[in-house]
């Protein structure tokens, strides 16, 4: 089996779908290393799920390839099912069936399932498999397309969005499950739209928007990018210079006595900028990932030349998801 | 377009393959019908008196299921019994699942969900489905109407339009007490199929009620309990007949009080409870997969999974296939003793008549649900990708070649234990009558069954890979143009190379005449080609697409 260190684990060349004049994506060129658990970040109906089910062999690509371990993922698509875990975007609907014959029938298909693994991964996520799957919560749904991913102890782990619906304390168990399968020497390629979720997990993340690969980032990379937009209102006249001067402290505005500005890194530089001057309030909120990254990024002119292709188009609300 | 116009336009369009079908299939049993009245019952006075006798006598074993002809020797009799006899069953069924569906399915699918969140009351959701439904209802009636007129027209006959409008209304009115019933089964239970079983038993009940009494030769009290009773108090097309409006009244004015009574009952539920919910018994956490092995079985699973339906299936194949061999005896003393028709002619002339016709009944309805029961399996498969289980599938180490072929396999299965359960009750039923039947013959009549079943699965499996969307309309369309191929073909005499187009005729007749092998080879092998292309489509088929 074309498995190891060695070889990439996820790779994908000029990779596209076209849903009938719609493109859910356009011309993906992507390299991830065994080993390392990779973030796919985008907003909704950027080619999240796309890309997943394109790596998965469920959709046909329209232009380009895909390889998993060296394996074709059309062609090959059976061995490498053998050596991935899976969480839809979109959960199954299993209708009267309970979550031990779900288990079961899955594990049948599959073979090689550690009897130990299962009741191991339903004690730390809280799962009682004898409920049906019509009466499980979304969470608990979750959780169980998680045991169904983990049984096997796969080679590589493919996540499309898989926190949704579970709570603070699940999600933790989900990262604590993680960073166990890296330690194992799992790779896991994880979907998300939230930054903080690949802030907890991933060594590296993609961007992608419109069907397009934007970039692709270490985390020291992606922190260094976070900033926070501010507003201080003063009971005079802002410090405007020492502000515009201190570092990591960027767009600066005033508007009489209130002063906006982009925070990058710490806020030390910008508090001892203001030292001393009265303060009426002062407010912080975290720009959200799209306007962090993408304005970031479209402003800054930082992404590489759009790859050739076709003009990048929003799916229909009706097609595919994302 | 206020909110209520825009939830009755949804309600219309989510319910359009179940009117279509209704209307086109009761449409063309009217026209068929009523077209055929000289060619089935005769065209001169002496002709059709005998006819007249001869479905008297024919129709009192099966009173239990049709009502005792009168005066079927005129057109407007005959279409009265025929059409207006046979319809409520098809009616009542749509009624059934457009019922349940309204209710039990929209809460599956999350859409009740949404439309209360959207502000709209439950009682007048409700209404609006109701309403819709009745729109539906009343554009059937009307086409049926229609449709005998000009299949009257077509025969060189004539029915009169108001009793004919009249007849259609009273139909339109039990369709919409049926569906009130529905609906208060479908409150009743906690899921979409128990809501189904639920009205089905309940209506089937009702409809013994009424009809038991019929063959016992005395009437209970509680009779008019029985929307069917009421329906039946109106027959204005028969000579000397009439339409009784207080009764057709009292049908509409119940479908409204039970549409009122599922409102209150969907107000004072939880959404996705039931009325009747049993208290789960306390029961320790399960972290262990299920030990039984038929869960790691393949196509096993897949049989498994759906006993409970199955064996309803296999239940209704025996008990229809031992009431019809027990009434084998009767019908053909009636037949032997006025020989009128020219189809009677015709079956007592090509044999044993006691076999032709135990073939004829027998296995043309064991034709019939094998060819729903494909139909059935097809759309779980074309489910299996619109829910996301296939992706499920597929994610696992399994070829689509394999999905394919383990479904075939489930099918085969599924279609042996119908095959053996109908031939087993129908050999039964006509020992109690003191007929032997020959088992080679019994026995090459049930397995011949598969291939006819499993062609049908074949297109069902193609149009899977091809447009999971489109196979149950695209297969069932197939079906019922395929049967009323064969009955009209038999009808109105058209050329043998028509009729021969039906599936069903390459079934042929394998009790009376045994096999017919060009037939049977063509089926086999369509069911080997149909599932070799399934599996091309399927491998060129974007899953959940």
């Amino acid at each position: 089996m074309a498995t190891g260190t060695a070889l990439g684990a996820i790779a994908a060349e000029g990779l596209s779908k076209d849903y009938g004049g719609v493109w859910g994506l356009v011309n993906l060129n992507l390299e991830v290393q065994a080993g390392e658990v990779f973030g796919f970040l985008g907003p909704n109906g950027a080619g999240k799920t796309t890309t997943i089910r394109l790596l998965m062999g469920m959709l046909r690509p329209s232009r380009g390839s895909a390889r998993i371990f060296g394996l074709d993922c059309q062609d090959q698509a059976v061995a490498i099912k053998r050596l991935v875990g899976y969480v839809p975007g979109e959960l199954p609907d299993w209708g009267r069936l309970r979550g031990s014959e779900i288990t079961a029938y899955l594990a049948g298909l599959r073979g090689g399932v550690d009897p130990g693994q299962v009741p191991d991964l339903c004690e730390r996520l809280e799962l009682d498999l004898g409920r049906r799957w019509r009466e499980y919560s979304r969470g608990n749904k979750q959780k169980l397309a998680l045991v169904l991913a983990l049984m096997h102890r796969p080679e590589l782990l493919i996540l499309d969005e898989p926190t949704g619906g579970l709570d603070p304390l699940k999600q933790q168990v989900f990262y604590q499950l993680v960073r166990d399968a890296r330690a194992a020497g799992t790779t896991v390629f994880l979907s998300s739209h939230v930054l903080a979720e690949v802030e907890h997990v991933c060594d590296r993340v993609g961007i992608v928007r419109a069907g397009r690969l934007v970039t692709v980032a270490t985390l020291e990379q992606l922190r260094r990018l976070r900033a926070y937009q501010v507003q201080v209102e003063f009971a005079g006249r802002p410090p405007t210079e020492a502000v515009t001067a201190a570092d990591g402290v960027e767009q600066v505005t005033v508007t009489g006595s209130r002063l906006s500005c982009l925070v990058r890194g710490g806020f030390a530089p910008l508090l001892e900028a203001i030292a001393g001057r009265p303060v009426v309030s002062l407010t912080s909120h975290e720009p959200s990932l799209e306007e962090l990254f993408l304005d970031h990024y479209r402003d800054n002119g930082v992404a590489g030349p759009m790859p050739p292709g076709p003009a990048p188009v929003r799916p229909r609300p009706s097609a595919p998801r994302e | 377009m206020s909110r209520g116009l825009v939830a009755l336009r949804i309600t219309l369009r989510q319910q359009r393959t179940g009117w279509v079908a209704c209307a086109l299939l009761s449409g063309a049993v009217a026209l068929g019908t009523a077209a055929s009245f000289p060619s089935v019952v005769g065209t001169t006075a002496e002709q059709q008196l005998a006819s007249a006798r001869q479905f008297a006598a024919l129709a009192k074993p099966i009173s239990v299921l049709l009502p005792i002809p009168a005066g079927v020797d005129t057109l407007g009799g005959y279409v009265q019994w025929r059409v207006f006899g046979g319809l409520p069953f098809l009616l009542a069924a749509w009624a059934v699942v457009a019922g349940v569906n309204a209710i039990r399915g929209e809460e599956e699918r999350g859409l009740l969900e949404q439309w209360l969140a959207a502000g709209i009351p439950r009682a007048r959701w409700l209404l609006v489905r109701a309403v819709g439904f009745a729109v539906a209802v009343a554009t059937i009636g009307l086409l049926v109407a229609v449709a005998a007129a000009a299949g009257a027209s077509l025969g060189g006959g004539l029915l009169p339009l108001g009793p004919l409008l009249g007849i259609c209304a009273t139909l339109a009115a039990l369709t919409l007490a049926c569906f009130g019933i529905a609906l208060v089964a479908a409150e009743t239970a906690s899921t979409r199929r128990t809501g189904l079983v639920l009205a089905g038993v309940w209506l089937g009940g009702l409809h013994l009620l009424n009809s038991v009494p019929r063959s016992a030769g005395h009437v209970p009290p509680s009779r008019w309990l029985s929307p069917f009773y009421w329906y039946e108090r109106s027959n204005p097309l028969t000579p000397g007949g009439h339409l009784d409006l207080p009764a057709t009244a009292g049908l509409a004015a119940t479908g409204i009080l039970l549409v009122g009574l599922a409102g209150v009952l969907l107000s004072r539920r939880d959404l996705g409870g039931s009325l009747l919910t049993l208290r789960p018994a306390g029961t320790a956490r399960v972290l262990e997969p299920a030990p039984n092995p038929v869960w790691r079985m393949g196509p096993l699973a897949a049989l498994y999974e759906q006993r409970l339906a199955l064996l309803g299936w296999v239940a209704v194949a025996g008990v229809l296939a031992l009431a019809l061999a027990s009434l084998i005896r009767p019908i053909v003393q009636a037949l032997q003793t006025t020989p009128a028709t020219r189809g009677s002619s015709r079956l007592l002339a090509a044999g044993d008549p006691t076999l032709v016709l135990l073939g004829y009944f027998l296995f043309g309805t064991l034709q019939l649900l094998v060819a729903l029961y494909a139909l059935t399996e097809a759309g779980r498969w074309a489910d299996d990708d619109r829910t996301g289980r296939l992706e499920m599938r597929l994610s696992a180490p399994v070829t689509r070649s394999r999905v394919v072929l383990e479904r075939a396999l489930a099918l085969l299965a599924g279609l042996a234990l119908l095959a053996v359960a109908g031939t087993a009750a129908g050999w039964l039923g006509a020992r109690t009558q003191g007929v032997r039947l020959p088992a080679g013959s019994l026995i090459v009549a049930a397995a011949a069954l598969l291939p006819f079943g499993l062609s049908l699965g074949a297109a069902g499996a193609v149009l899977t890979g091809w447009r999971p969307r489109v196979t149950q309309v695209g297969l069932g369309s197939l079906i019922a143009v395929c049967f009323l191929l064969l009955e009209f073909g038999i009808v109105f005499d058209w050329p043998a190379w028509l009729v021969r187009l039906s599936v069903f005729a390459w079934y042929g007749t394998p009790l009376a005449t045994g096999i017919w092998w060009p037939g049977l080879a063509a089926l086999v092998a369509i069911s080997a080609a149909g599932f070799a292309v399934a599996i091309a489509s399927l491998h060129r088929h974007d899953i959940g697409q």
